[in-house]
């Protein structure tokens, strides 16, 4: 049996069983779509404020705790709910706690959220190679993703992308190629296959990119003779000889921002998220809009156009540095950037990581100018706090961050108290044509 | 601490070669390494390789064709004392860094901040790293920091 097969059928026993549990529903055959708009979350805590708009292209943000996160918790994390459903039927689950993220592009599920949700999909054969199965390396600095291929039709809201190519970060084992040392000799060998590491049961990555590689992962390298990608990020696996080669893959069957797929509100998203206090809070509750000036409520208004370079970065100046791979990423939680004047934290038992994060002794109010392609320019003034004096229940706060070199990553605690409109490579949007962040 | 703490401006162009002059010497090895053990970087890098002699040391660039350049700097005895990188995706670190592969990946997993993991930062006496990448866009730089040839900044490094 071709162990793809058998994923999916260890999978198709979970909906027979009920696997519950986790932190998906289970699936269901209902043939109405998830309709949920979003509107104010009912579980909003008594600190908790929120901004939420309404309509069919719009859907609840909230952030709080999510999933039990590994190394002593974490904050400013943003989720959505995902509904999944088999391609083509109304056999779907919905996937909570699923980290919106405009720093990546495309849908990653865990595989454990999955099998919770009783929803199987089957693993996508390899087009050129039918005995064989597609997987994905995700690089990050400091480990990797790893797991297959699937398709599945997206529902969020109102909005459907159908056919979509979604990558299942392979954490419970059930994916049997093991990950190829070439995405290891990329990222170090840390697997970062477990929701703990990301304390999301997936990622929905809206960033302003359609693919997430491109060209470079649908090149064939002609060094040395012969074809050999130029990206070590898809891979053909053979499930029985447990190997797997990287492979080629066409732009259009990459892993997708989804909302390119969508069939109206196709250009972008605003993330809309509400003001907090500097002392921060339990959470907050705000909105996922899809589409940029396409509806009446996802007008590009008097919002500043920064348009970014080809690999989807603008220009921040910061104290006379110019660093020009700056993002505005709402899957980092924190204000990230270089200034050797700011003491960083000493990393703690319950703070395993406090050396990624500034420990000024009193409050700065600082600012950097953020500059897009276009010559757009605005002063973005900001704070940094104590993360020590962070209140450890609070999981929105807009005063952390950390050092970086080279790059000023405007992580979630920018998105507080705005909205930020991120617009897709080659889509107009509005007056502007993507890739381009807005605020 | 901060690692990149300007020293000394570097005069580059001090040599009036800057960009021009192909070295003889071909490849480019591994942090650490000698500049004549190996020419595998641009081997298993699957890429093209050009050197060029700065002021206070030789550059080695290292084009794939995937997009991702590789800066090697290595030493007048020739030894790489720093590299850096910019891309849409990490090149090969483990073939890059050599014998300091091991150092780069145990404080990796140290680290593994939870939440999302785009920065890389490590200040240790031998060895510096400081990387941070997305998809689609992957840069870093690493040095030895006792390897450093005097009179260089490496904040400065092109």
């Amino acid at each position: 049996m071709n162990h793809w097969l058998r994923w999916t059928l260890l999978l198709g026993l979970c909906v027979l069983a009920g696997c519950g549990g986790g932190g998906a529903s289970s699936a269901s055959n209902s043939t109405s779509s998830s309709s949920s708009s979003s509107s104010s979350s009912s579980s909003s805590s008594s600190s908790s404020s929120s901004s939420s708009s309404s309509g069919a292209n719009v859907v609840t943000v909230t952030v709080g705790p999510g999933p039990p996160a590994a190394g002593g918790g974490t904050f400013n994390v943003s989720y959505v709910n995902v509904t999944l459903c088999q391609p083509g039927t109304s056999t779907c689950a919905t996937i909570d706690n699923v980290l919106v993220d405009t720093g990546s592009y495309g849908l990653r599920i865990f595989a454990s959220a999955l099998k919770s949700s009783g929803l199987a999909l089957a693993i996508q054969p390899d087009p050129s190679n039918s005995s064989n199965s597609l997987g994905e390396c995700g690089p990050f600095e400091d480990g990797y993703t790893w797991g297959p291929l699937v398709t599945a039709d997206m529902r969020i809201g109102g909005e459907v992308a159908s056919g979509l190519t979604v990558n299942v970060i392979d954490d419970n084992g059930s994916y049997a190629p093991t990950v190829p040392s070439g995405c290891t000799a990329m990222t170090g060998s840390t697997s970062l296959n477990s929701i703990t590491a990301l304390s999301a049961n997936g990622l929905l990555g809206v960033g302003p990119f359609d693919q997430d590689c491109g060209a470079t992962c649908a090149q064939c390298n002609s060094y040395m003779g012969g074809c050999t990608p130029s990206g070590d990020v898809y891979y053909s696996c053979n499930s029985s000889s447990n190997t797997c080669a990287a492979t080629q893959v066409a732009e259009a069957a990459q892993v997708r921002n989804p909302v390119a797929l969508f069939a109206v509100d196709n250009n972008g998203v605003i993330l809309q998220l509400p003001a907090i206090p500097t002392a921060g809070q339990t959470g907050a509750t705000g909105s996922l809009i899809f589409g940029i000036a396409t509806q009446s409520n996802n007008a590009l208004g008097s919002a500043t156009v920064f348009t970014t370079d080809g690999d989807g970065n603008i220009s921040t100046v910061y104290k006379g540095q110019t660093l020009s791979e700056s993002v505005f990423d709402s899957g980092s939680n924190g204000l990230y950037f270089p200034d050797a004047s700011i003491p960083t934290c000493t990393n703690t038992n319950s703070e395993p990581d406090a050396s990624e994060f500034y420990c000024p002794s009193s409050p700065l109010m600082l600012e950097a100018t953020n500059e897009g392609q276009n010559g757009a320019s605005s002063v973005a003034p900001f704070e940094i706090t104590n993360l020590n004096d962070r209140n450890v229940s609070y999981y929105a706060n807009d005063t952390l961050g950390g050092p970086a070199s080279g790059s000023f990553d405007w992580g979630l605690p920018f998105f507080y108290g705005r909205s930020v409109y991120v617009a897709i490579d080659g889509h107009t949007a509005g007056s502007a044509t993507g890739p381009y962040f807005a605020y | 601490m901060k690692p990149y703490t300007p020293r000394t401006a570097l005069a580059l162009g001090a040599f009036g070669l800057f960009g021009a002059l192909l070295l003889q010497a071909p490849a480019a090895a591994h942090l650490g390494g000698d500049v004549d053990s190996v020419s595998t970087d641009r081997d298993v890098l699957h890429a093209q390789l050009r050197s060029t002699p700065m002021a206070l040391y030789d550059l080695h660039e290292i084009s794939t064709e995937g997009g991702t350049l590789v800066h090697e700097y290595t030493t007048r005895q020739g030894t790489v004392f720093a590299l850096t990188w910019q891309g849409p995706l990490p090149p090969d670190l483990r073939q890059l860094f050599g014998n300091y592969y091991k150092q780069l990946q145990d404080a990796a997993a140290v680290q593994a901040r939870t939440g999302m993991h785009r920065l890389l930062s490590l200040a240790q006496p031998d060895l510096v790293v400081q990387s941070v990448g997305r998809m689609r866009s992957f840069s870093g730089k690493a040095y030895v920091p006792s390897l450093v040839p005097a009179g260089v900044a490496v904040a400065e490094l092109p």
